[in-house]
């Protein structure tokens, strides 16, 4: 429960911060507990990698919530919209350096 | 001269080879086992009698194939401190003597540590640094070099041009199957290591952690334990014992993953924790490849 209480409490505060920055870095991407109550809280160096398999040994009730996109910086970018960096970046790579 | 460095070569090379020829130091030196890798107190814990007559416990539920036959441990208990034999239990070689696969283990364990990392270094780029809009000096005439922006990355306070770009997420899945084969080989390992140990119910006396680590002294088990229950809801005794302990840790068998089972030395299991184990990994040998994903209901899922 503290560390639902601590993840909650670190979610907030990068709310706040986002509203500055144009790009929001957590809000997308965020890694919550799986959900289920047991005293895994109590040592998170010696629980660590707990409850990993519990879609295969749990009949895939829950499932583990985390975003899961994984690409490079123009895939990323592409997913976003982020249409005036990924120009910038195509013009860069294309026209200057030595890969063209 | 010469024939005395002649001698003392000869001297040399014959000890060389003198280890090969005799057959008493037969193994070289970089395959000896060093002496302090034993561990001295593990040796001396004596094994169980042979010619007791001691019950079988529980035999396997699910069919063992002709050609295997299932292997079998001692039933202990956690009630009395010196180590009482309750009897022997059957355990299913298809998950408990499987061929050990290393590079299967190491695969599992990376995915383990990667998949949930997400690196949140992030850097900003010359647009992205606050100001820096404007030309600093006129681009002739000043005597200094030239330069558009105060931000560019060449400047001090300026930009990153290749640094890492916002949060990253390493997140992969490895094929279903390889993650349990990957369970039945860490615990195949820690069988034929007599790192495992079966005990009936997680029932102790005292909620008194001392009590814990003198019953895992006594017995020689090792320095961290890692006790696996079936259930949801566990003993209050064994999680009060265990809440201040760091190297001796409780957890239901959903959460059994095999970075926990390297992570620590001894894996104790009940009974209905092997029952449930064996159930789960048992299916995924004869099950069918699903026709979307099994998160989705399914009507005829055990």
């Amino acid at each position: 429960m503290s560390l639902l209480r601590g993840l909650l409490k670190y979610y907030s505060s990068c709310q706040l911060k986002s509203i500055g920055t144009e790009c929001s870095p957590a809000n997308e991407i965020k890694m919550c507990v799986t959900g289920v109550c047991c005293p895994v809280h109590m040592n998170k160096r010696s629980m660590f990698g707990v409850y990993d398999n519990i879609g295969i040994l749990g009949n895939w009730e829950v499932q583990h919530q985390i975003m899961g996109f994984r690409g490079n910086e123009l895939q990323r970018l592409t997913r976003k919209k982020r249409m005036k960096r990924i120009r910038f970046l195509y013009r860069h790579f294309k026209r200057f350096g030595k890969h063209r | 001269m010469f024939r005395i460095s002649v001698a003392v070569c000869g001297r040399g090379i014959s000890k060389m080879f003198a280890s090969s020829f005799s057959g008493e130091n037969a193994l070289p030196s970089n395959l000896r086992i060093p002496s302090n890798l034993v561990d001295r107190a593990r040796a001396k814990r004596p094994p169980p009698p042979s010619d007791s007559s001691l019950p079988v416990l529980r035999r396997c539920d699910a069919a063992v194939p002709v050609h295997l036959s299932p292997v079998q441990t001692w039933v202990e208990t956690l009630e009395r401190r010196d180590s009482k034999l309750l009897g022997l239990v059957d355990l299913h070689p298809d998950v408990f003597a499987v061929p050990t696969r290393i590079d299967i283990l190491h695969e599992v364990e990376l995915w383990q540590r990667n998949f949930k990392r997400i690196s949140h270094a992030h850097t900003k780029v010359r647009s992205e640094v606050s100001g820096g809009g404007r030309k600093p000096w006129r681009q002739k005439g000043s005597g200094k070099a030239r330069h558009g922006s105060i931000r560019s990355p060449i400047w001090r306070g300026g930009g990153v041009s290749h640094g890492p770009r916002g949060p990253t997420s390493f997140y992969y899945m490895l094929p279903m199957k390889v993650r349990v084969q990957g369970l039945k080989i860490a615990l195949s390992s820690k069988l034929a290591q007599d790192y495992l140990h079966v005990v009936d119910t997680l029932n102790i006396p005292t909620p008194d952690p001392q009590y814990l680590m003198d019953l895992i002294r006594y017995r020689h088990w090792g320095e961290s334990v890692l006790i696996v229950d079936a259930g949801e809801e566990l003993p209050e005794n064994i999680l009060q014992a265990t809440e201040s302990l760091k190297t001796v840790n409780v957890i239901p068998a959903i959460g059994l993953n095999v970075h926990s089972m390297l992570k620590h030395e001894v894996l104790v299991l009940t009974l209905e924790a092997v029952k449930f184990l064996e159930n789960k990994l048992l299916w995924h040998d004869e099950r069918f490849t699903p026709l979307y994903p099994f998160k989705l209901p399914y009507t005829d899922l055990p």
